[in-house]
């Protein structure tokens, strides 16, 4: 068994014991409680990736039978539907070849619903209920959860794409158009809302780009160059300063495997071998904070100063039953799994 | 019943039929319900650890041929790329999981092949190359046809008629010739054409004798019915593209018995009518099966699909497809069609008592492996 195979195998262990006996991972305690739905939904489409994972059926299963009868899924039971989440779930029904395909239309549907005048998505829609969740019903209150945001755009075009909905050929086209707007044309790569760091928002553009025939060659290249410039003397990434993070450096090695030419192979080997390294006894990664909570009013969370001993607005939040970190780094290795020789 | 819920049923029934999102989940479970219970009920439905036991074992031989062969014609970089989440678009998650279970397949499939032909045992590792990598090449076309825009008519002309025969004569030139272009292209492309040029260099090593003349007509008629499907349909005549589409799945089985047939050295040339038998026996197998499987999301996605064509030929009267599909005895038809046909296929293969690698017989791969082609999560595979 390679070192991949045997560190794979360890991470799935994990996550197979972090999951609960409703078929569902929790985790990212905030004010609106814990994440049950979304969080179990990307690793759900995470474990696709790799080999014996049939136990996950009962997850599946489980937000099946949380689909809301708008079509959405949320952030947990109590929360409203929204975007991501119900993306997410989209993804990880599609992964498995499920049975439901009602399921996944009326999902796509909901995701489609979240399309703004730019060709992007929002989190929620004005009329989800989040005002009322919330309690924030001034009319201002909430424009930047209710604005498009790369990183939720990135995850429902995939999501779309996968769901193939005949009805959906502009959104698609827009959806695409958007990102490639939306790219920093000076660094090459694509910044995050609800997240610190580039390289899951980088990532998941991309990939949306590439599965929607619409990547250019110069901007996987320009993308990637940038990664290996901010990659660090001990081959991770950081997403919040000097930090290695195992999140930010598994979507960074994911997003240089795109292109697998001699540079980015050796620069993703260099990354991989540093998440190798920094497997916990466990099986895990240990989790450093990554989820921001902008306050709802705003659009631009860049100009927001996150702090991760706070809780609500402005919070920066670790996944603490490591889950979501794990399945990240899962995600890393199964794809370098037969393209780098560890 | 309430006022307002008997209205509503009635309304159901009279006014608004399901709404389509569910009509296909029905029509999901109803087709895969019919197809498990009519080859239950005629014992050819393996169970699942004996299944799993076969898959995994199959997966494993598909993962070694990738790691040590296609490795090695690929070369370093175009092999990473075969596992890169960058090439084939929408469908590389599913193309990249089933990698293995592609050369896995073939591998099995050559390896049966060359026991029932009564091969000589020193040919058995190279009839096995033979068709994983032919199924790879295959797998590989089919994806440029389905997933890149454009595609199909890239493909047909950096890949013609021409160059199909050059390849015979000439592997290494014409197939450099064509790896050259189709590189510059994309990705894909290039990984076809080293994957084409292999193939045709293993039958240009090996290949002798009058199956070679078999061998390539089905070809070339493959390469046109794998076009035809993804021509628009009005292009075409509607038993057009439904003998494309059953060719599609069916010549690949022609083409590996012919390449085994012509590269392996068979004791003798065998009972030409039993072949003849075996093969329209694979193909019309394997053609139901791939259709059943893929039954909702083709008609989902409007891919090209033999029950829903031959569900859109009996639409007289009726509205859609989907509703021939629910509403007639089609799908109970197309499931005993598969039964009958699977049995004869699984008598003509028991007849020959044919050991695999591991002691498997290869009826019984059969059964596994269109097991695992119906279960819905394709995990078995």
């Amino acid at each position: 068994m390679s070192e991949i195979d045997a560190s794979l195998s360890r991470a799935i262990s994990f996550l197979r014991r972090r999951r609960r006996e409703d078929g569902l991972w929790y985790e990212f305690r905030t004010l609106a409680g814990t994440s049950s739905e979304w969080v179990s939904a990307f690793i759900v489409w995470i474990l696709s990736e790799c080999e014996d994972c049939d136990w996950v059926q009962t997850t599946v299963d489980s937000l099946l039978g949380r689909q809301r009868s708008d079509g959405g899924w949320g952030y947990g039971p109590a929360v409203p539907p929204d975007c991501d989440s119900t993306a997410w779930a989209i993804l990880a029904l599609s992964a498995g070849q499920s049975l439901r395909h009602s399921a996944l239309l009326r999902g796509a549907r909901f995701v489609s619903a979240h399309q703004g005048p730019n060709g992007g998505f929002c989190t929620y829609r004005a009329d989800s209920g989040i005002a009322d969740f919330t309690g924030l019903r001034k009319p201002d209150a909430l424009t930047g959860w209710l604005s498009e945001q790369v990183c939720v755009s990135g995850v429902a075009i995939q999501a779309l794409l996968e769901a193939r909905a005949l009805a959906c050929e502009h959104t698609l086209a827009d959806g695409l158009a958007y990102l490639e707007r939306a790219r920093d044309t000076t660094s090459g790569t694509w910044s995050s809302y609800w997240w610190t760091g580039t390289a899951y928002a980088s990532y998941h553009s991309l990939k949306s780009l590439s599965n929607g025939h619409s990547l250019a060659p110069e901007m996987l290249g320009s993308a990637c160059r940038r990664l290996r410039y901010q990659q660090q003397a001990d081959g991770a990434w950081s997403g919040n300063g000097d930090t290695s993070e195992p999140f930010e450096t598994a979507f960074a090695t994911l997003t240089l495997l795109l292109e697998p030419n001699a540079h980015n192979l050796a620069a993703a080997r260099h990354g991989l071998h540093w998440l190798l390294a920094q497997q916990q006894n466990d099986g895990s990664w240990v989790s450093c904070p990554m989820l921001r909570i902008p306050p709802p009013r705003v659009s631009d969370a860049a100009s927001v100063e996150f702090r991760s001993d706070r809780q609500g607005a402005r919070a920066l939040l670790a996944d603490r039953g490591r889950a979501f970190t794990t399945a990240a780094a899962v995600r890393a290795l199964a794809v370098s799994r037969r393209m780098i020789d560890a | 019943m309430t006022g307002l819920s008997r209205q509503v049923r009635e309304d159901t029934a009279v006014r608004a039929p399901w709404p389509d999102d569910l009509r296909l989940d029905e029509l999901a479970l109803r087709s895969r319900r019919l197809v498990i219970e009519r080859l239950n009920e005629a014992a050819l439905w393996p169970r699942r650890a004996r299944a799993q036991l076969l898959s995994g074992d199959q997966r494993a031989r598909g993962e070694h041929f990738l790691e040590r062969d296609a490795r090695g014609f690929l070369g370093h970089e175009d092999y990473a790329r075969l596992g890169s989440e960058g090439i084939f678009g929408l469908r590389n998650a599913r193309l990249r999981n089933r990698l293995p279970v592609v050369a896995g397949f073939g591998h099995e499939l050559g390896n049966g092949l060359h026991g029932w032909l009564r091969c000589p045992f020193g040919t058995r590792a190279l009839a096995a190359e033979l068709c994983a990598t032919f199924n790879l090449g295959v797998v590989l076309f089919d994806r440029i046809c389905d997933t890149l825009p454009g595609g199909a008519a890239r493909l047909e002309r950096l890949f013609d008629a021409t160059t199909l025969e050059h390849l015979f004569a000439d592997p290494a030139h014409a197939a450099g010739r064509f790896a050259l272009d189709a590189a510059r292209e994309r990705p894909e492309f290039g990984i076809l054409a080293k994957t084409v040029l292999r193939f045709f260099q293993l039958l240009r090593a090996h290949a002798q004798g009058p199956a070679q003349r078999e061998l390539a007509s089905a070809l070339s008629r493959a390469y046109r019915a794998e076009l035809d499907t993804v021509k628009p349909h009005a292009t075409l005549e509607p038993s057009s593209v439904l003998k494309a589409v059953e060719q599609k799945s069916s010549l690949p089985f022609a083409i590996a018995f012919y390449a085994v047939q012509s590269c392996c050295a068979p004791a003798s040339a065998g009972d030409a009518q039993e072949q003849a038998a075996l093969l329209d026996g694979l193909g019309r197998v394997f053609s139901l099966v791939d259709d059943a499987a893929d039954l909702c999301v083709d008609l989902r996605r409007g891919d090209p699909n033999g029950i829903v064509l031959r569900a859109a030929d009996a639409a007289a009267g009726r509205p859609t497809e989907l509703a021939v599909l629910l509403d007639t005895a089609l799908l109970v038809h197309v499931a005993s069609e598969l039964s009958a046909a699977l049995q004869a296929v699984y008598a003509l293969l028991a007849a020959h008592e044919v050991r695999m690698d591991g002691g498997w017989r290869f009826e019984e791969w059969l059964l596994v492996t269109i097991r695992g082609w119906l279960d819905p999560t394709r995990r078995l595979l």
